[in-house]
């Protein structure tokens, strides 16, 4: 039920942001009770339904992932490709590897999001 | 593979070390140990904290703007690997490394020094302050002493016995005080010849006045001795 902030330039998250709603995470794609950052999200944004990535956890998360100052996310369509074309924030190294082994079980492609990110940590 | 800085403290941080924390301005912090991450939280300035690198930069401490510097200069822009690059960098730097130890050595070395020349004046500035503990104002008592004694003896035979050891006692308590100052004074002098410098003409003066004056003081006393003495004994022979 935590409140993420849109990290990408997709319209619906600057919306939201602008808004001061920032979008609500309502199910998380893991065995694991807790979100961490990788992994694929359900989330409520502007009263739509929307898949998101986790991209960064203000929560301390095992060695080698950075921290970050708030929680962020990448907005993200059913086959993995990003709704926006950039994301803005630093995002960690270590999505490389979670993206790719998550793609290989799926059959969606959730690398894509590393394509349009600027800055890596 | 990279070696980082860490933000507060300027260490180096090897892969497997430390932690990294990203801001809300896309501003990246790593840190060596949790003691930097925990200062860092307590919103502590790294300028300030006595031990830190970029104090000491800062405040003059250490060698700050040099040549050897620029060779860790951080590249944004990757080199295409060459062999022959790569294989002379590496030498290279131990030499590198070797001259800026020296450099930095130097610098605090520099410092050291200053402090040296300022120690020397502080001393002496003490001495000349608290020179009676050093060289007491009845300095050359014992000298004194030996030629009253010369002159005494035959004055002491005139006097009872109780009295000449009452003498003695006062004169021993006396002089083991002045022994003591001077044995310091000469220890003083043997360890730390560079320390401690009178002026020399001065201090002879000094020491010939103060021995002619305890001398007098001396022979006084043992003039009003006698002469008390001999009142008594011959009051009593009176009465008697």
């Amino acid at each position: 039920m935590t409140r993420v902030r849109v990290v990408d330039n997709s319209e619906i998250g600057k919306a939201a942001m602008l808004d001061g709603k920032p979008p609500k995470i309502i199910h998380i794609y893991s065995k694991i009770k807790y979100g961490v950052t990788g992994d694929k999200v359900l989330v409520t944004v502007k009263g739509e339904m929307k898949k998101a990535i986790i991209v960064g956890c203000h929560q301390e998360q095992k060695a080698f992932i950075p921290k970050f100052d708030s929680n962020n996310a990448v907005l993200v369509d059913e086959n993995g490709s990003p709704l926006g074309t950039r994301i803005l924030a630093p995002i960690p190294t270590f999505l490389r590897k979670k993206l790719k082994e998550m793609s290989r079980s799926k059959g969606a492609d959730y690398t894509k999001l590393l394509s349009i990110a600027t800055r890596y940590v | 593979m990279r070696i980082d800085r860490c933000y507060f403290c300027s260490f180096p941080v090897y892969p497997g070390h430390g932690t990294t924390f990203v801001r809300n301005d896309c501003k990246i912090f790593k840190f060596c140990t949790s003691k930097c991450r925990k200062n860092f939280q307590h919103k502590r300035n790294p300028r300030k904290a006595r031990w830190t690198k970029s104090f000491r930069k800062l405040n003059g401490k250490e060698l700050t703007s040099d040549a050897t510097f620029e060779f860790e200069r951080r590249r944004n822009i990757p080199i295409k690997y060459n062999r022959e690059k790569w294989s002379t960098v590496v030498s290279n730097l131990e030499t590198i490394a070797s001259i800026r130890h020296k450099r930095e050595s130097k610098v605090v070395l520099d410092r050291l020094k200053v402090d040296k020349k300022v120690k020397l004046a502080q001393a002496k500035f003490l001495v000349r302050k608290h020179i009676a503990v050093i060289k007491s104002p009845a300095a050359g008592l014992k000298l004194a002493k030996k030629v009253t004694k010369k002159d005494t003896e035959e004055e002491m035979d005139e006097v009872e016995p109780k009295k000449q050891a009452e003498l003695r006692t006062n004169a021993e308590t006396l002089l083991d005080d002045e022994d003591d100052v001077i044995v310091r004074q000469h220890k003083a002098k043997k360890s730390s010849k560079k320390n401690v410098q009178f002026e020399d003409d001065d201090e002879e003066e000094e020491v010939s006045a103060q021995a002619g004056e305890k001398r007098k003081i001396l022979e006084n006393m043992d003039v009003d001795e006698d002469s008390d003495n001999r009142e008594d004994e011959e009051e009593e022979s009176d009465d008697e």
